[in-house]
């Protein structure tokens, strides 16, 4: 029963993960390339708020996509240490989960914080197309609790396979 | 003051040796130094986690990445090494130094050593020991020879040099394309006499009618660094805009010409670089926090004031440098190496009247080294993995390679003038 919920969380978090990287990648991309074609064919036209939607979503991107690196175990880290000495790969493994769930919960502390200040100044908004600045800033806390979520799910995946990462 | 530097010091480096996320490690030095040390706010940190990624230039880092992906999903790889190969395979030591040029043709694109190692080394090294190649010799070239990845430009590791130094990254792509020329003379002249001696048996040399039918079949492949080079030189595109260009032209090239990518294929292509630029970007993040740590404290500036009380020549500088990156590759990687130590070196660079743009491309091929070089050399591992072989094996193997490449490190190092000779020419 624990087993199906936790793997339902799993799915549904990877869902999450995979739709928002390819969907804020794909507009990036898009809106760089209708912004080159634009320029460079025509002498007058030109997408204004293009650089506006790439760095937002680039910004997007990459904090939920360090939630998806927890999944695929893909953030760099300097492993020296375990492999000179392979008896400390578990305890060290161990303390690094727990830094980063105090990440997550310092993230997700004072980034809202920092939203709830973006959200009530009414002037916050970005430069060209004028949405609220606060949407973006709570991608920080949303990225917080999502690598916490995560973190758990990956420390309970070690611990079934014996307490090693696999 | 000197205690709280301490305590910094073993923040940052004990959290690293902790195996925590190198940029969590500096997040956490950072937060704790403008926290305890500076006596600031908490949420600035968070303020300079947004602002840090609230950047238009970051968009080459995601856009190479993914031409790369794109390029090992579909068959542009296999493409270039069909190409390389009958260009030079042909010659004592051939189908080596087509896996030597293949690297250099792949780094044209991709910006990355471990995508140059998966991609070519993952194909090569197995080709090279089925054609009678050593075991030994064709695992120490196929590992060493991917530092053209991050030489050859577009390059990563400069990208996020050049957002550190604000060199202009058009410019500091120029200085890689000569070194890697050099890399890749020297590496296949030692190929070709190494061959020479062991007898091996070469390959007939293609007919012109054979040599043209690859070229013809490898054109859509072979224009992609045409396309990102000639745009970005003939003033077409900027760097950002040629790293859009060629996601798209590769995208089109794998779909609609080669049809070797499906749709379906698209997501999950976006998708992995996605992930492969976040874990990049935000060593960026966590390295910008740290970075308002050391600029509150004018920390790079005190360093500078002891090294410039201590040397005074800039070629002990220089060599002084080069042995402390090439310890510090063995045990970090270039990314985190890059952002982590270049804001302690520019102040250097200024008082020794060294250029930033040269002192980038030596700071590239050293770290790049450090792929190669144990116990941390990621190419290492991933050749090993390819043979079935431990490090010691794959460590002893790239020994003559590395020599090769550390020799050319030190002649790039006492001479500028072949470094800059292309951005001096292109602008002045």
């Amino acid at each position: 029963m624990l087993k199906k919920t936790f793997s339902r969380i799993d799915r549904g978090l990877a869902f999450i993960e995979d739709w928002t990287l390819f969907l804020t990648v794909a507009a990036a991309l898009v809106s760089a390339m209708a912004n080159v074609v634009l320029r460079k064919l025509t002498s007058d036209v030109n997408l204004y708020w293009s650089d506006e939607v790439v760095r937002k979503t680039i910004f997007i991107s990459t904090y939920i996509g360090c939630v998806a690196a927890i999944r695929h175990r893909s953030l760099i880290r300097i492993d020296a240490l375990p492999q000179l000495v392979p008896l400390l790969k578990k305890p060290l493994n161990v303390i690094s989960h727990l830094v980063v769930l105090v990440f997550s919960g310092t993230v997700c502390w004072l980034g809202l914080q920092l939203t709830r200040m973006m959200y009530a100044d009414a002037y916050a908004k970005t430069a060209t197309l004028g949405i609220a600045e606060w949407y973006f800033y709570a991608v920080l806390p949303l990225m917080g609790a999502m690598m916490m979520i995560r973190t758990i799910l990956v420390m309970i995946e070690d611990l079934r396979d014996g307490g090693s990462p696999s | 003051m000197t205690a709280s530097y301490l305590t910094i010091g073993a923040i940052l480096l004990g959290s690293m040796a902790a195996t925590v996320p190198v940029f969590m490690a500096l997040f956490f030095t950072g937060l704790v130094g403008l926290v305890w040390v500076v006596g600031i706010d908490p949420q600035i940190a968070i303020e300079v986690l947004y602002r840090s990624m609230d950047k238009f230039a970051l968009i080459v880092v995601l856009f190479f990445v993914l031409c790369g992906n794109i390029m090992t999903t579909g068959s542009i790889v296999q493409k270039l090494i069909k190409t390389a190969n009958v260009l030079v395979g042909f010659l004592p030591g051939g189908l080596a130094m087509a896996g030597i040029l293949a690297c250099g043709f792949f780094g044209a694109i991709s910006g990355s050593t471990v995508a140059t190692v998966v991609a070519i080394g993952g194909f090569m090294i197995p080709a090279l020991i089925e054609n009678q190649y050593d075991e030994k010799f064709s695992v120490g070239v196929m590992t060493t020879a991917p530092i053209l990845g991050i030489v050859i430009p577009p390059s990563i590791s400069m990208i996020l040099y050049a957002m550190v130094t604000n060199d202009p990254l058009e410019a500091l792509f120029l200085t890689g394309f000569l070194p890697g020329v050099l890399i890749i003379v020297a590496m296949s002249l030692y190929a070709y006499f190494y061959c020479k001696r062991q007898n091996l048996p070469t390959r007939a040399r293609p007919s012109l009618k054979e040599t043209l039918a690859v070229l013809k079949e490898s054109a859509w492949a072979l224009f992609l660094p045409v396309l990102i080079f000639g745009g970005i030189y003939s003033g077409l595109f900027t760097a950002n805009e040629a790293a859009v260009v060629a996601c798209f032209y590769a995208f089109f090239v794998e779909i609609v010409i080669h049809k070797d990518m499906k749709l379906r294929d698209v997501k999950k292509v976006i998708v992995s670089s996605a992930v492969t630029s976040a874990t990049l970007l935000v060593i960026v993040a966590g390295a910008s926090v740290f970075g308002q740590y050391l600029t509150f404290e004018q920390i790079p500036n005190k360093i500078a004031n002891a090294v410039v009380a201590n040397i005074q020549s800039p070629w002990v500088f220089l060599l002084a440098v080069n042995i402390l990156l090439l310890i510090i590759g063995m045990f970090m990687d270039i990314i985190s190496a890059t952002l982590i130590l270049t804001p302690i070196f520019l102040p250097l660079l200024h008082k020794f009247g060294i250029n930033t743009m040269h002192f980038g491309l030596l700071m590239t091929i050293n770290l790049g080294i450090g792929y190669c070089t144990p116990p941390l050399g990621v190419s290492l591992y991933i050749s090993g993995a390819v043979v079935d072989r431990d490090l010691l094996y794959v460590s002893k193997a790239v020994l003559p390679f590395l020599a090769i490449q550390i020799a050319i490190l030190l002649v790039l190092t006492y001479w500028p003038e072949l470094v800059l000779f292309l951005p001096k020419l292109v602008y002045g």
